[in-house]
C-alpha cells in the first residue's frame, strides 16, 4: 500500500473514536434516507399491488372490439399484454330482488383471466359447461344459487330501440328491452367468486355477472391493455385507437395508474412525495453537516501533518487524493453498514404496521420489497454528501502554505480585538467562564456547527412532538364523552320500515342500551330568540331546528337524569340549549332561545327545508344543556315518543351501546343476506374507527419518534465529534493551565461553563424556531377542530433537559479523557 | 552561478502601524557544496528567510532561484515536487508525522515521489543515524535528539542538492549537537550536498564555510571562514 493511504488508514484507526463517530454518522444518515425512500417505495407497492389485486393489473380496457381490430390492436409495440374476455349474453333472472338488476350476464374468460378472479368458495371452471357465479346474487338479488347445481341460460341480446345493449348501459323500466336468445346451454355451478371489478360489471350494470372459461377466438372481445410502460397510457390508447376504424368505448384502470404514478393528479401520492421529499432534505442536510463537520475536523487535526507532508514535497493533488480516500474508507463502511440497517428498519415497521393496524386496514397487507430504488438513491446521496464534504475539506487541505499549515495558524489565528471577553461573563464566572467564553468565540466556526445540530434536533423534536400530541388529541377528542359505540342510519326514505328494522335489530344481545332517533325539523320563530341568538343569527328568518323523539325508555331516563318526572313530559318538550360559537377566534358559550313564556312556536319544515307554514306550539318547561344519547348537537327540542306520533317523522339514526361491536357487524351482514331489506341500512363502528384512527396515530407516532432519535443522534454524533475534537486541540492549553496552578474543580467548572454557553444558545434559537413549527403544525391540524393552541411545554423541557445532559456527557467523557493524561505529555506532544 | 540565489526577497507580516519586515531586502547567493551558517538575535527574520528558502512559504517580493529554477514562479504542485526532489528542511521543532513510525516518516519523500525506498540505502542511513533499533518507533517514543537525526534522515533520503536546517541543534545537549553537526557536515562532503544552516552555536559558525549574521530582516554581514 501507498504511504499515504497507510497514513489515512493508520490515522483512522488511531483515531478510533472519532472514526467510530463518523461512521456511525454516515451509517444512521444513509439508514435515515434508505429508511424514508424504503417506506415510501413499499407504500407504493403495496398500494400498486392492491390496486392490481383489486381492480386487475391493467392500464386501459377497451370494450367489444370486433375480430379484425383485435388483430391490429395486438400489433402495438407499446402493449406488453392483452387479456381478452367476452359478455356473450343475458339470461333472465326473474326473481332478482334488485329491481335495477333483473339478469345474470355471461362472460367467458381466457384462463389467466379466470385465475385473476377472486374465488370464495369451491374452484374456477375447466371447461365451458362449468360456471362460477358472483357473490352478490346472493347478497344483492337475494337467489340462492348453490355449488353443484346446474342452471340453463337462455343467452340472449339485450335490444331496445333496435340498439344492442351492453354492461354499461343501465336497466331503466320506462325503456322496454327485449331480449334475443343467441343459444340455450345448461351450465354447472362450480364456485363463487366475489363481485368482479367495477370495469366486467358496474355497480349500475344491470347483470350479474357469471363466468365461463373460454380459450376459443372471440367475435366480440373486450380486452384488458398492460403497457410496458404505464406513462402517457392516454396518449397510448388513443394511438391505438385512432389506427382502427371503428370507435369503440375504453376506460382507464385509474387506481393503478394513480400508485404507479402515471396519473399524478392524486393528491394523496403527491403529499406521500412531496413529505418524503422534505423529510429527505432535512436528512440529507443534517448528514452533510455531520459528514462535513467530521471531516473539517480530521483535516483540522491533520492540518499540521499535511503541512509537513506538503513541506517535504507533497502536492495538493496527492493530499487532496489522500482526503477523498480517508472519505471513501469511511463512505465504503458507513454506507453499506446504512443501507442493511435502514432496510432492516423499513423491514421492522412494515410488519409492525401490518401487526397494528391489521384491523384498521381491513385485509390489506403492507408489503415489503426490496428497495433497490431507495437503496441507488442512498447511495449516490450518501456518496455525494461525502464526496462534497471531503473535497471542500481537502481544498482547504492543500490551499494553506505548508508553514502556515504546520504553524496551524488558521484555526488558531484570531485578530485579538475580537477576543475581548465580556465583562459581565468574567465578573459572573471568573477567570475560568471568561477561557471558556473567549475559546467559544475563538471557534467560532466549530461551535456554530455544535449549536446548528442542537438547533435542528431541537426544533425538529419540538415541532413534531406537537404534531403527534395533536394527533393523539383529535384521535381521542372526538371519541370522547361519546355514549354510544355504534350507530345505524336507514336507507333514502328514513320511514317507518327503516324503524321496524332498527327494532328488529335492537334485539340483538349485544346491544346493551340503544336510542332511535325520529325527528322533525322545524323553523323557530325569531321573537323566541335570546337576546344572544339575537346575535348570533342577526335577522335571520331561518332558524333551523330540530324536534327529537328518543325511544321511551330513553326519554324517560333523560328526564330522570336532569332531576324531573317523566309523567309531567308526556306532552311537553324538554329545551337542550348549549351554543357555542367563534367570533373573531373567541368561543362564546351562551343559549339561543328564550323560554320565558314556557314554549316555542315553531313553523314545520319539509323535506327541502322550505317552512310549510303549519305553525304550532311546545310546552317547554325545561331547559338542560346536558344531551341525551347519541346528540351532538348544542340544540334541540326532546320530546316523547308519545308527541311524536303526532307528526310525520323521519327514522333517522340508531344509536347503539355494544358489549362487541364486532360481533353486532356480523349479525348485521348475515341479517343482510337472509334478508335483503336490510341491505339500505348502514353503520358505524365507532369503537372500531376509534381503534383504528388510535392505531393510526400509533404508528405515525411511532415514525415519528424513529424519525426523531435517528436526527437527534446524528445531531449527537455531530456534537460529540465537534466538542471531543475541540478539547483535543486545546490539550497543551489545558495542560497549560494546569502547570500554571489551576485546580481540577477550577478548571471542571471551566469546562461545564463552556457546556452550558453552547446549551443556553442552542437553546435560545431552537425552542422559538420549535414553538413556530408547532405553531404551524397546529394551524394545519385546527382546521377541522376546536382547539387552543398550547405551547409545547413538556417538549421543550424534555429537550433543554436533554441538550445539557447530551452536552454534559460528552464533555465529560472528553475531560475524562484529559484528566487521564499527564501534563507534560500533553505539552510535549503538541510541540511546532 | 550559484546553487542558490537570492534577490531582493521580502517577507512582510501585518499592516499599517503593525507591519513587520521579518525579511527586509535580502540579496545572496551560495555555491554548490557550500556549508553556510546563519546567526542572529532571535525574532531577526532568520527562520522567515529559511522558509522562503526551502519553498514552503511564500514571499512579499523578490526571488529565490535554487539549481537556475525560480521556485515561486512555479506552480504549487510543482513547486511541492521540485521540493521534494531538491530540498531537504530539518525544522527546529523536527515536524515528524506522529502516527508513522521512524521507517515511515524517513521513506515519506521518496514514496511521495512515487519511488520505493532502496531498502539498502534505508538501512545504511538508519545506521549513520544510529536509529536502526528504534526503526519502528513512533516519534513520541523518541527522545529529542533522536527525534532530530529523523528528521535529517527524511531531509537526505532523497539526496537533495540543498539541505536547510533551522536550529537543529537548538533543544539538544552539547553531545547530541555535536552527531547532528556531524551528519550535517557528512553529508555535506560526501554527497557534496549545499547546506544552510540557523544556529546560535558558535560551534557550528565556527565550522562553517561562512557565516551569514542577519538583524533586523537585513543582512549586515556575510563571512567566509578561512
Ligand atoms: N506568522 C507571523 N505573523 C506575524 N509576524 C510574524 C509571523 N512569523 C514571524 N513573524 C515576525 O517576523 C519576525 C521574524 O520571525 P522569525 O521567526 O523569522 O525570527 P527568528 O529569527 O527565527 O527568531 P528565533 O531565533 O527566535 O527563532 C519576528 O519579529 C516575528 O514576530
Ligand atoms: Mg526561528
Amino acid at each position: 500500500m501507498n504511504i499515504l493511504k497507510k497514513f489515512v488508514i493508520k490515522d483512522l484507526s488511531l483515531n478510533k473514536k472519532r472514526t467510530i463517530v463518523t461512521i456511525i454518522g454516515i451509517m444512521l444518515s444513509s439508514a435515515l434516507i434508505c429508511a424514508v425512500a424504503g417506506m415510501v417505495t413499499s407504500f407504493q407497492k403495496t398500494l400498486v399491488e392492491y390496486a392490481k389485486q383489486e381492480y386487475g393489473d391493467f392500464h386501459t380496457i377497451i370494450y367489444d372490439i370486433q375480430k379484425e381490430d383485435l388483430g391490429k390492436i395486438k400489433q402495438n409495440e407499446e402493449i406488453e399484454k392483452v387479456l381478452e374476455y367476452e359478455y356473450k349474453g343475458y339470461s333472465n333472472l326473474e326473481a332478482s330482488k334488485n329491481e335495477y338488476k333483473p339478469y345474470i350476464c355471461l362472460v367467458g374468460m381466457e384462463k389467466e383471466l379466470l385465475n385473476n378472479l377472486k374465488l370464495v368458495e369451491g374452484r374456477l371452471p375447466e371447461n365451458e359447461d362449468e360456471i362460477v357465479i358472483s357473490k352478490h346474487i346472493k347478497t344483492n338479488g337475494g337467489i340462492d344459487l348453490k355449488i353443484g347445481e346446474t342452471i340453463k341460460l337462455e343467452v340472449s341480446e339485450r335490444i331496445s330501440d333496435g340498439y344492442k345493449l351492453n354492461q354499461r348501459t343501465i336497466f331503466t323500466e320506462d325503456k322496454e328491452e327485449i331480449l334475443n336468445k343467441i343459444y340455450d346451454k345448461e351450465y354447472k355451478i362450480v364456485g363463487i367468486i366475489e363481485r368482479p371489478s367495477t370495469f366486467i360489471e358496474d355497480r349500475q350494470s344491470p347483470g350479474y355477472t357469471v363466468v365461463t372459461l373460454d380459450n376459443k377466438e372471440k367475435t366480440n372481445t373486450s380486452i384488458f391493455i398492460k403497457f410496458k410502460d404505464s406513462k402517457d397510457y392516454k396518449e397510448k390508447t388513443k394511438t391505438i385507437l385512432a389506427d382502427i376504424e371503428n370507435e369503440y368505448e375504453c376506460d382507464y384502470n385509474i387506481s393503478l395508474l394513480r400508485w404507479e404514478g402515471a396519473a399524478l393528479s392524486d393528491s394523496t401520492m403527491s403529499m406521500l412525495y412531496s413529505v418524503s421529499g422534505v423529510v429527505i432534505v432535512i436528512i440529507i442536510v443534517s448528514s452533510i453537516f455531520v459528514i462535513k463537520n467530521s471531516f473539517s475536523i480530521s483535516i483540522t487535526e491533520k492540518i499540521k501533518q499535511y503541512g509537513i507532508l506538503s513541506s517535504i514535497g507533497a502536492t495538493s493533488k496527492q493530499i487532496k487524493k489522500n482526503v477523498l480516500f480517508e472519505g471513501f474508507v469511511l463512505g465504503i463502511i458507513g454506507i453499506p453498514l446504512g443501507v442493511i440497517c435502514g432496510m432492516f428498519a423499513v423491514f421492522v415497521l412494515i410488519h409492525l404496521m401490518n401487526y397494528i393496524l391489521a384491523e384498521a386496514l381491513d385485509g390489506i397487507k403492507f408489503m415489503y420489497s426490496v428497495p433497490y430504488l431507495p437503496i441507488l438513491i442512498t447511495i449516490l446521496f450518501s456518496t455525494i454528501t461525502i464526496y462534497f464534504s471531503s473535497i471542500f475539506s481537502a481544498r482547504k487541505a492543500a490551499k494553506t502554505s505548508p508553514i502556515e499549515a504546520i504553524r496551524n495558524n488558521d484555526e488558531i489565528k484570531i485578530k485579538s480585538k475580537k477576543l475581548k471577553g465580556s465583562k459581565l461573563i468574567k465578573t459572573i464566572f471568573k477567570v475560568g467562564g471568561d477561557i471558556s467564553y473567549k475559546n467559544l468565540k475563538r471557534n467560532k466556526r466549530k461551535y456554530r456547527t455544535t449549536v446548528i445540530s442542537l438547533v435542528v434536533s431541537i426544533t425538529i423534536f419540538i415541532s413534531l412532538s406537537s404534531f403527534i400530541d395533536f394527533g393523539f388529541k383529535m384521535a381521542n377528542e372526538y371519541y370522547k364523552n361519546k355514549k354510544f359505540n355504534f350507530a345505524l342510519y336507514g336507507g333514502p326514505e328514513k320511514n317507518r320500515d327503516t324503524e321496524e328494522l332498527f327494532n328488529q335489530i335492537a334485539k340483538s344481545e349485544k346491544i346493551n342500551d340503544y336510542s332511535i332517533h325520529k325527528t322533525i325539523q322545524v323553523s323557530v320563530l325569531p321573537e323566541y330568540l335570546s337576546d344572544f341568538g339575537k346575535e348570533y343569527f342577526q335577522d335571520s328568518e331561518d332558524i333551523e331546528e330540530r324536534v327529537i323523539a328518543i325511544g321511551e325508555k330513553q326519554f324517560n331516563d333523560f328526564v330522570k337524569q336532569i332531576g324531573e318526572d317523566p309523567k309531567k313530559y308526556e306532552n311537553k318538550g324538554i329545551l337542550l340549549d348549549n351554543f357555542t360559537y367563534f367570533k373573531d377566534e373567541k368561543k362564546i358559550n351562551g343559549n339561543l332561545y328564550n323560554i320565558e313564556n314556557n314554549k316555542l312556536t315553531l313553523n314545520l319544515l319539509d323535506e327541502n327545508y322550505e317552512k310549510t307554514n303549519k305553525i304550532f306550539d311546545i310546552q317547554i318547561e325545561k331547559r338542560t344543556e346536558e344531551a341525551p344519547m347519541g346528540l351532538e348537537e348544542s340544540t334541540g327540542i326532546i320530546i316523547s315518543d308519545k308527541m311524536m306520533e303526532k307528526f310525520d317523522y323521519k327514522v333517522n339514526r340508531m344509536y347503539i351501546m355494544s358489549n362487541d361491536t364486532t360481533g353486532l357487524r356480523e349479525e348485521l351482514s348475515s341479517l343482510k343476506i337472509s334478508n335483503p331489506a336490510y341491505e339500505k341500512i348502514g353503520y358505524s363502528d365507532y369503537e372500531e374507527a376509534q381503534r383504528s384512527e388510535q392505531a393510526m396515530v400509533l404508528v405515525v407516532s411511532i415514525f415519528l419518534y424513529g424519525f426523531i432519535a435517528v436526527i437527534s443522534l446524528i445531531g449527537v454524533t455531530n456534537i460529540f465529534n465537534t466538542i471531543t475534537t475541540n478539547m483535543n486541540l486545546r490539550q497543551k492549553e489545558f495542560a497549560m493551565l494546569k502547570s500554571i496552578g489551576m485546580t481540577q474543580n477550577e478548571f471542571d467548572r471551566m469546562i461545564r461553563l463552556e457546556s452550558i454557553f453552547y446549551g443556553i444558545k442552542s437553546l435560545v434559537i431552537g425552542i422559538p424556531l420549535g414553538c413556530i413549527g408547532s405553531y404551524f403544525i397546529y394551524k394545519a391540524f385546527s382546521e377541522g377542530m376546536e382547539m387552543a393552541y398550547k405551547l409545547p411545554i413538556t417538549a421543550i423541557i424534555i429537550a433543554t433537559l436533554f441538550v445539557f445532559l447530551i452536552i454534559g456527557l460528552i464533555m465529560k467523557y472528553s475531560l475524562n479523557k484529559i484528566n487521564k493524561q499527564n501534563i507534560i505529555d500533553t505539552i510535549r506532544n503538541e510541540n511546532i | 552561478m550559484g546553487i542558490l540565489e537570492v534577490k531582493n526577497l521580502k517577507k512582510s507580516y501585518g499592516k499599517g502601524e503593525n507591519k513587520v519586515n521579518a525579511v527586509d531586502d535580502i540579496s545572496f547567493s551560495v555555491n554548490e557544496g557550500e556549508f553556510v551558517a546563519i546567526i542572529g538575535a532571535s525574532g531577526s527574520g532568520k527562520s522567515t528567510l529559511l522558509h522562503l528558502l526551502g519553498g514552503v512559504d511564500r514571499p512579499t517580493s523578490g526571488t529565490v532561484k535554487i539549481k537556475g529554477t525560480d521556485i515561486y514562479k512555479l506552480k504549487s504542485d510543482n513547486l511541492a515536487i521540485f521540493r521534494r526532489r531538491n530540498i531537504g528542511i530539518i525544522y527546529q521543532f523536527y515536524n515528524l508525522i506522529p502516527i508513522l513510525n521512524v521507517e515511515e516518516n524517513i521513506a515519506l519523500p521518496c514514496e511521495l515521489d512515487g519511488k520505493n525506498v532502496d531498502s539498502r540505502k534505508m538501512d545504511d542511513l538508519l545506521q549513520t543515524l544510529k536509529l536502526k533499533d528504534r526503526k519502528k518507533h513512533l516519534p513520541n517514543e523518541l527522545s529529542g535528539g533522536q527525534q532530530q537525526r529523523v528528521s535529517i534522515g527524511r531531509a537526505i533520503i532523497n539526496n537533495p542538492a540543498i539541505m536547510l536546517a533551522d536550529e537543529p541543534t537548538g533543544n539538544l545537549d552539547s553531545k547530541a549537537s555535536e552527531e547532528i553537526i556531524s551528519y550535517l557536515k557528512l553529508s555535506n562532503q560526501k554527497y557534496n550536498q549545499t547546506v544552510i544552516v540557523i544556529t546560535h552555536d558558535e560551534k557550528i559558525a565556527k565550522e562553517a564555510d561562512r557565516v551569514i549574521t542577519i538583524d533586523d530582516g537585513k543582512i549586515i554581514s556575510d563571512e567566509r571562514n578561512i
